[in-house]
């Protein structure tokens, strides 16, 4: 028995600056480590969120989740984001080092929930430019 | 035992369309789908990406010879380029042509013309808008 599989991925974007340190490191570890994502005033970049979710096409809908729903939904997250200096204004990312990997992590964290069931999030990659991404999923 | 691999061939098309539910009443479809719902149909760029699963023949180096398997497609797009999907095909009778159930069309009208050989077809992505797209596939 084949069992039918459909996902559905809309890509967003944001835009926001980081600075990657580490205060228990020592000043030229943080340089060696970190080369120029070092730079004390920070440096910014476009992000790109490539957000799956799965579930069954509904028969009334023809949809697995209706769009609309969705933006409403990422774009509350991805706002608090957007133009911002994520390690100095996001309390998450005083924490935790503003890396792709991480940002790929809080927005699955932030947004796994809020997905309107039955759909469900399956995936997410971030651009962090045109040449580095990170795929991330629980 | 033959090593599997994949090759997927991208291709462009229009189409318009519109959501509708003969079963609702207008403020419901309106709710649900919004500007979607606009009466003449709207149209999309979109690309298919189809993705073909098989051995690799050790005379060509290929799966399937690109040549071979561009007309194929073509032949199934046929009927969706340059139309509006309600009114001018019949698949979207009884099924709202969202990007989902047309995905699901796609992948069900290239399974029956790829029929290949060792080949098969293991996915289809549709593009509705750069943006935004549709995998379907059958688990096997």
């Amino acid at each position: 028995m084949k069992e039918e599989r459909c996902t559905l991925t809309k890509i967003y974007s944001f835009s926001a600056a980081h600075r990657l340190h580490n205060e228990d490191f020592s000043e030229e570890k943080n340089k060696q480590v970190f080369g120029k994502c070092n730079n004390p005033m920070g440096h910014g970049h476009d992000y790109y969120l490539e957000l799956t979710v799965k579930g069954d096409i509904e028969e009334e809908t023809g949809m697995i989740l209706n769009i609309e729903v969705l933006d409403e939904v990422v774009l509350s997250i991805i706002d608090e984001l957007d133009h911002k200096r994520l390690d100095i204004e996001i309390d998450y990312f005083t924490k935790e080092r503003a890396s792709g990997e991480n940002i790929a992590k809080y927005l699955w964290k932030n947004l796994a929930d809020k997905i309107p069931s039955p759909a469900m999030l399956s995936h997410i990659r971030l651009w962090e430019t045109s040449e580095n991404y990170f795929d991330y999923e629980e | 035992m033959d090593e599997y691999r994949t090759l997927t061939k991208r291709l462009e098309f229009s189409a318009s369309h519109r959501y509708w539910n003969n079963n609702w009443s207008r403020k419901k479809n309106l709710e649900v789908f919004g500007k979607c719902t606009s009466e003449y149909g709207h149209g999309h760029n979109y690309v298919l990406e189809t993705t073909i699963e098989g051995p690799v023949d050790p005379d060509t180096g290929m799966i399937i010879n690109i040549y071979q398997l561009k007309p194929i497609i073509k032949s199934v797009l046929e009927e969706f380029d340059h139309k509006f999907l309600n009114e001018d095909t019949d698949y979207f009778d009884d099924l709202i042509p969202t990007t989902e159930n047309f995905a699901k069309i796609l992948y069900e009208c290239l399974t029956e013309k790829l029929k290949c050989g060792e080949c098969r077809l293991l996915k289809v992505r549709l593009y509705e808008t750069k943006d935004l797209f549709v995998d379907y596939w059958k688990e096997q």
